[in-house]
This record gives C-alpha cells, sequence and structure tokens, in this order.
C-alpha cells in the first residue's frame, strides 16, 4: 500500500455506521424519485426534526431493490440495519410512530408493515434477512457491493468502502502485466460484445505515444436497460477507479465518461466524483505520488441512440452528428480526434477493480466458459418485481424472471421475453429456460445484449412489438447509409401496414428480404434493425401468419385490426367512459343506452377499461372463407 | 426541459465566428434531439416511449393523450400552453406505463388515468396544481430537472 494511499484510508475513517444515534439511508436515485423518494425524504426531515429525534440521514444510491421504492434503511446503534419499503410520503409519520417514537414517546407499533429484511447475516426483531427475500437471495452481489450502502456523492465513504485500492495496486504493476490479469480474468465487454477487455487494451497499449484515450460509453441508449445508470447514481467511484487502472494498463493519460443526455443525475454524481477524486489525487497529473496521471472528463450527450456504438460516441464526442463510421479503421488505431482510443462499457470498467483486486481464480467463480463473472441485469416489464440484480453469467433467465422477478403479477402466464433492447429480437416463453450467457441467444437468433430483459404476458403483441421496434430504429438511424435508413422505412411501412389490416401472403417473404437487405448496413444499428420481426417470424410465426393471411390479433393489441362494441348499453360505468372518451365517440345516455361510433372510435381501450363488463373487443375483420384465401 | 439561447435563424453568428460552414452546425443542431430551434412550452407533458410502458399500454395513452390535448406528439396545444412530446426511457421502469409532467413522473398510468390527466391540462390546470413541483424544487441536488431558462 503507498503512503499516499494509506493516509487517504486513514483520513477517510472507517464504514460509515450508526454509532451513538439512528442512521437512516434514503435511496435518492432517479428511480426512486420516480417513486416520490424526495418528497419521503423531505418529509422525513422536517417530521424527525419536529419529533426532537437525534437521527443522522444520508443519502445513498440504489439497492437495486426498484419495485419496493421508494426505500429507506434503518440503523439503530449496534444493532443490524434493516430496509423498509415502499415508504411514500404519506406514511412516513406511520413509520416513525412505529420506529422511532419521538423524544417524548418510545416507538410502538409494527414496522413489519414496511419491512424488506435486514442487512446483515440474520434476521432481527422479526424481520428476516434479505437474504431470505427471493429478490436478494439468488444474487452475487460483487459490483454492487457498496451500492445503495455508500453515500456517491462521498468519496470519503468511497474510499472507507475499499474504492481505489485495486488503482493503489495497479500502479505498482506493469501494464502487460494488468492487462494480462484482466484478460486470464476474463472480464468480457459488458454492452453486449463480450469482447475480452484484457485483449482489447493490448491493442491500445500497442499503439504509440502517451496521446490515447481511455473512452466509457455510458450512452446506455437501449430503453428498458438501466444498468450503467444506477451504477454511475451509486457508486460513481467504481467506474472511474476501473477507468483510471484502463488508463495505467494501456497508457492512456486522459479518459471520458459519455453519458446520455436523459441521465441528468448520472452526469452530476460522476462529475462530483471525478472532482473529488481529483482533488484527492486519485485522478491527474500525479496519481497517488505515483508520477503517473490520467485525467477524466464527463461529457453529457444531446440525445440520440447511435452514440452508443463506439464510432458514433466517437464521432459525438468531436463535435459532429453522432454518425458511426466503417471499422476499420478500429478506435485502437484511429479513435477520437484521431488518436488511438479504447471504447468499454461502464459497467465493464465497474468489473476491473474487484477483479485485479481478488484475482483471475476469484472473478472466474461464477459465469461460464464464454461469459466469466457476474453481470447485472435489468429486469421488467409485466413483472411482479422489477429492479436491478447482480448473478452469475450462466444463471437460468426462468430463475431470474420467475424467482426473483417473481413473474407476471396476479400468476398470469409470460408470453415471451424482449432482451438486449431494441436490437435485441424477442423469444417466446418456451426460451424462460435458457442459461443467461450469450452463446445460447446468438443461437436462437437474438442479443442478450447490455442486461435489459423484459417480460411480457398474453397483452402484448408480437407484431405490434417489432413494428415498435422498427419505429425506433427508423427513428435513430444516423441516416448516412440508405441501406439502413431506407430498409427500416420500408419495415415500419411493412408492418404498419399488417396492423392495419392491409397484410399480403407475399409480405412474409418480402420481410426476409428485407431483413437480408440490412445485413449491408454500414453499421451493426442496421445490421440489428431486423432482429426483431425475424425473432417475431422465428418465435412467434404463428401470430405474424395470423395478422398478416387472416387480419387477427390474437392479443387484441393492434388497433386495426380490432373494435369496441357496447354489448350493455344501461351499464353505469360507460357515463364515465363517455365523459373521457378521448373522440367523445360513445354516443347516447343512461336512459336511451349508449353505444360507440365505430367512425369516430380510435379503439384506445379506455372504455373496456372502465366498464370491461359492457364492452367488448371484437375482430375487426370478418372471419375469412377459407384461411390463407 | 432545458433550453438555451438560439431562436430562430439566429444560429447563423457561430459559423461565421467559428470559420467554419453553416452545415456544419446545422447538422449536429438537427442530429440531438435535445438540441432544438425553438424554446418547450412553460408546461411539458414528456410521453415515456420506452418498451416496459409499450407493452403495459404505453401507445393506448400516447394515443388519448393525443386526441384529449388536441396535439401530436412533438407538438405543442393551443397558443403553445403546453406541449406533448417524446421522452427517451429513463429507466423508471418499474413506474410504467408513464409520463413526465415537467419532470415529474407521473406513473402506473392506467388509461383513464391518461384521460383525466390530460383533460386538466386541456382546462387550463397548471402543472402544479396536478403533481408535486418537479424534484429539483424540492431540494434535491444535483437537479434532476432543468427548467426553461431565459434565451
Amino acid at each position: 500500500m503507498s503512503a499516499a494511499y494509506e493516509s487517504l484510508r486513514a483520513a477517510a475513517g472507517p464504514p460509515r455506521e450508526a454509532r451513538d444515534r439512528p442512521l437512516l439511508r434514503v435511496d435518492l436515485t432517479t428511480s426512486s424519485v420516480a417513486a416520490g423518494a424526495d418528497l419521503t425524504l423531505s418529509r422525513l426531515r422536517e417530521s424527525i426534526a419536529a419529533r426532537g429525534l437525534g437521527v443522522e440521514i444520508v443519502r445513498v444510491g440504489s439497492l437495486g431493490l426498484s419495485f419496493a421504492e421508494p426505500t429507506v434503511e434503518l440503523q439503530r446503534p449496534g444493532r443490524l440495519p434493516v430496509v423498509y419499503g415502499p415508504l411514500p410520503a404519506g406514511e412516513v409519520e406511520d413509520f416513525l410512530d412505529a420506529v422511532l417514537g419521538s423524544a417524548d414517546a418510545a416507538p410502538g407499533g409494527d414496522d413489519r408493515r414496511w419491512a424488506i429484511g435486514v442487512r446483515g447475516p440474520d434476521g432481527q426483531d422479526g424481520v428476516p434477512p434479505l437474504s431470505a427475500h427471493p429478490f436478494w437471495g439468488p444474487q452475487q452481489r460483487r459490483v454492487m457491493e457498496l451500492m445503495g450502502v455508500i453515500d456517491p456523492e462521498s468519496l470519503s465513504e468511497a474510499l472507507a468502502g475499499g474504492r481505489y485500492a485495486a488503482l493503489d495496486r495497479a500502479l505498482g504493476m506493469d501494464p502487460m502485466a494488468i492487462c494480462d490479469l484482466i484478460e486470464a480474468a476474463g472480464v468480457g465487454g459488458r454492452g453486449g460484445g463480450g469482447f475480452p477487455a484484457g485483449r482489447k487494451w493490448k491493442f491500445l497499449l500497442g499503439a504509440p505515444g502517451p496521446d490515447k484515450y481511455m473512452l466509457c460509453n455510458a450512452d446506455e441508449g437501449d430503453p428498458g436497460a438501466f444498468v450503467n445508470r444506477i451504477l454511475m447514481e451509486s457508486d460513481p467511484h467504481l467506474v472511474i477507479e476501473g477507468m483510471a487502472i484502463a488508463g495505467l494498463a494501456t497508457g492512456a493519460e486522459r479518459g471520458v465518461v459519455y453519458i446520455r443526455d436523459e441521465y441528468p443525475l448520472s452526469v452530476a454524481r460522476m462529475r462530483r466524483a471525478v472532482d473529488d477524486a481529483a482533488a484527492a489525487g486519485l485522478l491527474g497529473g500525479d496519481l497517488l505520488g505515483s508520477g503517473r496521471a490520467f485525467r477524466l472528463e464527463v461529457v453529457r450527450g444531446a440525445g440520440s441512440y447511435v452514440c452508443g456504438e463506439e464510432t458514433g460516441l466517437i464521432a459525438s464526442l468531436e463535435g459532429l452528428r453522432g454518425m458511426p463510421k466503417i471499422r476499420p479503421p478500429f478506435p485502437a488505431q484511429r479513435g477520437v480526434f484521431g488518436l488511438p482510443s479504447n471504447v468499454n462499457n461502464t459497467e465493464t470498467y465497474a468489473h476491473v477493480p474487484p477483479a485485479l483486486l481478488h484475482g483471475a481464480d476469484w472473478y472466474r467463480e461464477f459465469g461460464t466458459e464464454a461469459d466469466a463473472g457476474t453481470k447485472m441485469f435489468s429486469i421488467g416489464g409485466a413483472l411482479r418485481r422489477t429492479g436491478i440484480v447482480e448473478v452469475p453469467f450462466g444463471s437460468s433467465m426462468r430463475e431470474l424472471l420467475e424467482e426473483i422477478g417473481g413473474g407476471v403479477p396476479g400468476g398470469g402466464a409470460a408470453k415471451g421475453i424482449q432482451p438486449g433492447g431494441p436490437l435485441g429480437g424477442l423469444l417466446n416463453a418456451g426460451d424462460l429456460g435458457l442459461d443467461l450467457e450469450r452463446p445460447p441467444f446468438t443461437e436462437r437468433g437474438v442479443l442478450l445484449g447490455s442486461g435489459g430483459l423484459i417480460l411480457f404476458d398474453e397483452r402484448a403483441c408480437a407484431v405490434d412489438l417489432a413494428l415498435y421496434f422498427s419505429e425506433f430504429c427508423e427513428d435513430e438511424s444516423c441516416g448516412r447509409c440508405t441501406t439502413c435508413h431506407g430498409g427500416s422505412q420500408r419495415l415500419v411501412e411493412m408492418l404498419g401496414r399488417i396492423t392495419r389490416g392491409g397484410g399480403r401472403a407475399a409480405d412474409l417473404e418480402r420481410l426476409g428480404v428485407v431483413d437480408r437487405t440490412l445485413q449491408n448496413a454500414n453499421c451493426l444499428h442496421g445490421q440489428f434493425t431486423p432482429y426483431a420481426i425475424r425473432a417475431a417470424l422465428r418465435h412467434f410465426r404463428e401470430e405474424v401468419e395470423r395478422h398478416v393471411l387472416e387480419r387477427r390479433c390474437p392479443a387484441r393489441a393492434c388497433r386495426g385490426l380490432i373494435r369496441h362494441r357496447v354489448t350493455d348499453p344501461s351499464e353505469p360505468a360507460l357515463a364515465e367512459a363517455a365523459a373521457l372518451c378521448p373522440t367523445g365517440a360513445i354516443g347516447g345516455d343512461a336512459a336511451s343506452g349508449r353505444a360507440i361510433d365505430d367512425a369516430a372510435c380510435v379503439q384506445c381501450g379506455l372504455c373496456a377499461e372502465l366498464a370491461p363488463a359492457a364492452v367488448a373487443v371484437e375482430d375487426r375483420f370478418p372471419v375469412p372463407a377459407a384461411a390463407g384465401a | 426541459m432545458s433550453w438555451a439561447g438560439c431562436r430562430g435563424r439566429r444560429w447563423r453568428w457561430s459559423p461565421r465566428r467559428l470559420g467554419i460552414s453553416e452545415a456544419q452546425v446545422y447538422g449536429p443542431a438537427t442530429f440531438y434531439s435535445e438540441f432544438r430551434l425553438t424554446p418547450p412550452p412553460a408546461t411539458l407533458l414528456t410521453w415515456c416511449s420506452g418498451p416496459t410502458c409499450r407493452v403495459l399500454g404505453g401507445e393506448r395513452i400516447k394515443l388519448i393523450l393525443e386526441e384529449t390535448l388536441g396535439c401530436r406528439l412533438g407538438e405543442n396545444g393551443p397558443g403553445d400552453a403546453y406541449g406533448l412530446w417524446l421522452g427517451q426511457c429513463n429507466g423508471t421502469c418499474e413506474q410504467a406505463p408513464q409520463v413526465w409532467l415537467n419532470g415529474r413522473v407521473l406513473g402506473k398510468l392506467s388509461l383513464a388515468g391518461a384521460a383525466r390527466l390530460a383533460q386538466r391540462l386541456r382546462d387550463g390546470e397548471t402543472a402544479g396544481a396536478i403533481a408535486p413541483a418537479p424534484p429539483e424544487a424540492v431540494e434535491i441536488q444535483p437537479a434532476l430537472v432543468r427548467r426553461p431558462e431565459t434565451p
């Protein structure tokens, strides 16, 4: 341990815990604020002051329990911390009565209404440990170890938690030795490519000169994936440490974190962490007094999906339109500003410090031959427990979605899974048993991607989803190559026509022609654009054929193929539906009976939601005389 | 929603000063969705376009908002009093399907809930009357949402 690091650690002190007064940790991240955590925090502060309680309140990142936001964690001196949630602002008074009382009154009441689990080895006061919770038990939290525990805006807490110990060790290592260790551990690209980070770094190490760039891809554009966001909002120093180590391993003395514009809190917390680290000598011209340099900068994107493609990201950093370029030259030869560069995903960097600290064998303890270690996944959709988890590569997707995630709310049947973002494709429920590593997904023509998994039930339609993803890809195509922008437009046209009842038998073949043509697109964006329809044709063939040949949507999701009809004109709930109907299509009154004007109706389904017993959802087109005729 | 300067065609001053062509400024200025040539309205309803919202009925919510507010996605309502814009998924999918009213997430929306929200906006209610102020006003630092600034 270097003297500089030792003195930083000593100054940081021990990890924060409740010593002489209770400690209340409040999860404050984009996810929890969406559930009103900022309101809960304000109320907690006011109420604790009004009650005359001496409680230390600290804002922390996320434990990943998005389904239970807003979450808080209370630790009394000498006791284990207990995680509670959801705790909306309106329940704060009841909660404080139960767990803390006031200066004049002892706490009384049952806190188990909010309790999720004890963060520790054992239960406490009738509350089981988190490890007994289905969401928590199967996880192996390595990069998530400090997430939701430390204050992400405090360097001291990060240091007390062991951050920068790996950087300190790396400073005593030869660059090639670092690359070798990371390659031996099998740390692979977490953005979906899975390319060994150590091997990628060697390309950059071989490039001449100190003017090289280490770039962090935090343009997590895949909708439905929020792994990088939670990481940067909860433990930013882990990402910074990983990047600094990568800089030492490759001789790159400059780094940039490119964060998408939709993540303002990530930008703010990363900037704060970079400033703090630089002030402490953990970044800058003289890392921990070693004379080695690594300077880091945070750059905010401006809203473009293709900037998540590494050459698009580089173009965006240069101040240009974020248009991907044809490779080669690869970034290691000619990257940002024409200088050799290395691009890795945010999560990839986060895996570097623990791998370097504990060694390759420890890292390979989890995972598979193709994908070593653990992976963070964001799970959502028609799921009981949405959130972020970290499980070993090779875990079963069924376990992840049905046990950890709790399956479809209400116990309904899952229809399929949407992995890997808009370019990832679709799987049907029969593939729930797949192992979470790249090879089985690739075999089925889909991508595991960066870790977003969305479960959907029978309300979702495979053709509608394929149309949705094609629209997304069309909108986000950079427009440089005609193959991509024209091909995605053609897909949207054809799928749109099919969902409006204009399907033709030849479409089934023509969709394949567009798919094959798109394989000639310049970059992966165009090449992966048809994955959704290709997967729909492969895994939901019958459903696609029924749309095309019979003009039927079995899920009754495609609005062009259905019709709403009032079956009980005297149903009272129709009055509210008539008042809310966006096109005023529900005519009549309670006395004469109500009916839907089919010409005005846009099939939004609002009336069927409010009066399910009185409104039928029917197929719009008559049953064909003979299927396929 | 952030907004700084550059109304109408005033962006044209910068190429001359930077010694580059107009196209080199106009390209990036129109490529990225967060660069705009017109300011956002004071009340902005942002519809989340993410796939989790989609599988839970988001597309129908968009339809209801459009029909009730009288403007299409990406447009402002009558007199620019409010706007209905597209938002990219920010990963708060446990609240799906959702919209953001001046940055405050209104989640787990039903179709009827979306219609009621749109009617209140259409009838002139302010964002403050409908939902709590955006997080930044409630003391979160750093700010989660940036309000319109005067150019």
